[in-house]
């Protein structure tokens, strides 16, 4: 896991998007358990709020369930939902860059080029992964 | 019990239990020997009268500097509830372990001394009257019992040893002084009991004013 | 599909949540005030989560070691009433002292005791006093055993020895609570980060149940281990909260100099220099920043900590609080 101090993310929400990304990829698998809030905090070595942050914001989002006593586990994914979330980010993230590119004069062609290459690059970094 | 064990580390009891005692009878008995008079009671004044500094001087491993204007101290006593307890027993037992090693080691001289000078030459003098003896003991027990303890509560105030030697040397002072009161012997009693009444008083004024120290570092500042 | 605004660059990404609400207290403690010659504490309320590390930040002189002296018992002319745990009753007693584990600066030892008697008395002192776990802490901290010599006295220790024994006496007994005043300072940077580790550990052998509270006057050394916060100067506490809704309660904001003049009207705090300026913002007066070159980063605890002292040192009563 790789945490940025100093970017304008809270720590929390990095930790909460990494798990988010191993659960979605399958990397935790359904009924395991996340690592201890205070084990995980010990680890990185950072506040136990933090840690408890990041598991209740996955809580919120339901991708874990929390269990009294024991800790929480990882949940069934919903595809569907999930997947129709991580779409519209897709969109979002498109519009951005459709916006960025009027104002710096690309062409529709050009965005697609860029688009290309970093597909991938993506590729190329998994592979080396 | 117990807590004056904690209090004293194992080289104090080994002073105070046995060099001390041993030197100080030792000595005595040298000191009769070079002298060979005084009816075998030199041996006890030399005693009597290095006894305190003796006592006070050992102190300064024991209790020193329990008295200082330092309020900080011994907090580590106040974060239990059976701190103040611990201290207060601690210091009646040093205080009756003053007073019987007082008592032991004046009778061990004058026994001893009494035997030499028994075996001795011209005097040989033995114990005659035994009701003076005990006076006469009480008297050097108590005495040196109270200078002892009054040196000690004087040099609690610092936690310098050289302190406690000051004290101590006026101690020596102090007893000699004392000793020329052996003159009114008739009355010796009568001398015990003033002497034992200053002895209680200085030894309760000992225990307060340590306790009181430390229960005044809870308020104040 | 949802319009991107053009002013959501400049807003802090993150939740907008509620800070957290403490739930359980190791304790709790109304209306406390104690006077000195021109300085006086005053805590109107104070909660020490439950289950937590809590660092009470401020300058030397602030009032910390008078605010833990307070909490731990060992002063008691103060106005105002602690409760412990989970009792009903306010108060100290020896029940409540012999569940907190307490090191301070100061004479806390005799000097004369050598480190054997001081095990010796903390057997004596406390009822959940182990001397295995004692001598094996000790060990571990490289004072006892084959480290020191026990005959040693606790005059002639340095230190950073002393506060180890002070640790180990506290470590080896069965505690709900611990507090530290400045625990940090006489150590060395490799036995701070073992001291926050064995915090850590003590936390997580309570299970929730025990708590710690230390004070510090460089948060920087303990940050990793801190939970919650209580900022002290001149004797109030003037910021406190979970560590992360301080973070986002804050900003660290950089900016180009030029701005430097506008900014330090709005800034908590600000540090200027030829090549820019930077400093803390309250978040939700991160707008007013709207039309600057700026960045945002998150803040750490020393940084927000030390901007929360100076805004309260400085003149006037700043109605900065959000």
């Amino acid at each position: 896991m790789k945490l940025l101090q100093n970017s304008g993310i809270p720590i929390y929400q990095q930790i909460a998007e990494q798990l988010k990304a191993d659960i979605l990829a399958g990397r935790l698998k359904e009924g395991e358990y996340l690592p201890s809030i205070r084990g995980l905090a010990k680890d990185l070595r950072i506040s136990v709020i933090t840690t408890m942050k990041a598991y209740e914001q996955l809580a919120q989002e339901g991708l874990v369930t929390a269990v009294q006593g024991k800790g929480f586990y990882v949940n069934a994914q919903d595809s569907e939902m999930l997947k129709e979330q991580h779409l519209r980010k897709v969109e979002e993230a498109l519009l951005e860059a459709v916006s960025a590119a009027r104002i710096a004069g690309m062409t529709g062609q050009e965005l697609q080029e860029v688009l290309r290459t970093l597909l991938d690059m993506d590729d190329e970094r998994d592979n080396q992964g | 019990m117990k807590s004056y064990l904690v209090f004293t580390s194992a080289w104090y009891r080994l002073a105070v239990f046995l060099l001390m005692p041993t030197a100080l009878i030792g000595l005595g008995l040298w000191v009769e020997r070079m002298l060979w008079g005084g009816r075998g009671a030199t041996g006890v004044i030399v005693a009597a009268v290095l006894l305190p500094i003796a006592e006070i001087v050992s102190d300064n491993w024991l209790f020193g500097g329990i008295q200082t204007k330092d309020s900080m101290r011994l907090e580590y006593l106040k974060t239990s509830g059976r701190g103040m307890e611990i201290l207060r027993s601690a210091l009646w037992v040093d205080l009756a372990r003053k007073l019987l090693s007082a008592l032991g080691i004046m009778a061990l001289c004058r026994l001893a001394g009494t035997w030499m000078a028994a075996e001795g030459t011209d005097y040989g003098s033995g114990i005659m009257d035994w009701g003076l003896e005990a006076g006469i003991l009480l008297y050097f027990t108590l005495l040196s019992y109270f200078v002892s303890t009054l040196g000690t509560f004087l040099s609690r105030f610092g936690d310098m040893l050289w302190m406690n030697l000051l004290v101590g040397y006026g101690a020596v002072f102090v007893m000699l002084f004392g000793l020329t009161l052996l003159n009114l012997a008739d009355i010796i009693f009568m001398i015990d009991i003033i002497c034992a009444v200053f002895g209680i008083l200085i030894s309760a004024v000992t225990v307060r004013t340590a306790m009181k120290r430390v229960e005044r570092s809870y308020y104040d500042k | 599909m949802t319009r991107i605004d053009e002013k959501t660059t400049i807003t802090k990404q993150g939740n907008e949540s509620q800070p957290t609400r403490i739930q359980d207290t190791a304790l709790q403690a109304r209306d406390l005030r104690k006077r000195y010659k021109g300085f006086e504490l005053s805590v109107p309320r104070l909660a020490l989560p439950k289950g937590f590390a809590t660092a009470l930040i401020g300058e030397n002189g602030a009032g910390k070691t008078t605010l833990l002296n307070i909490l731990t018992g060992i002063r008691l002319d103060f106005k105002g009433e602690v409760t412990y745990f989970d009792r009903q009753e306010p108060g100290i007693c020896g029940e409540i002292q012999e569940q907190i584990g307490y090191t301070g600066p100061g004479a806390y030892f005799l000097p004369q005791w050598t480190i054997r008697q001081v095990e010796e008395i903390s057997g004596l002192l406390f009822h959940g006093f182990h001397q295995d776990r004692y001598r094996a802490i000790c060990e571990e901290l490289g004072i006892g055993g084959s480290g020191l010599d026990v005959a040693k006295e606790v005059k002639s220790l340095s230190d950073g020895n002393r506060m180890k024994l002070m640790l180990a006496a506290v470590l080896a007994r069965d505690t709900q609570l611990l507090i530290l005043d400045e625990p940090a300072s006489p150590l060395d940077p490799l036995m701070r980060d073992r001291l926050c580790d064995m915090i850590r550990d003590y936390l997580e052998q309570g299970g929730g149940e025990k708590s710690v509270l230390f004070s510090t006057h460089n948060i920087a050394d303990m940050e990793n281990v801190t939970d919650y916060c209580l900022i002290l100067e001149h004797g109030n506490i003037v910021e406190e909260g979970f560590v992360e809704d301080l973070k986002e309660k804050y900003v660290l904001v950089k900016g180009e100099a030029a701005d430097g003049e506008r900014a330090r009207e709005i800034l908590f705090s600000m540090n200027r220099s030829a090549y820019g300026f930077e400093g803390i913002c309250l978040a939700g007066n991160l707008d007013r920043l709207a039309g600057m070159d700026v960045s945002l980063e998150t803040p750490t605890l020393s940084q927000i900590s030390v901007a929360v002292m100076k805004a309260n040192t400085s003149l006037g009563k700043l109605q900065k609080r959000a």
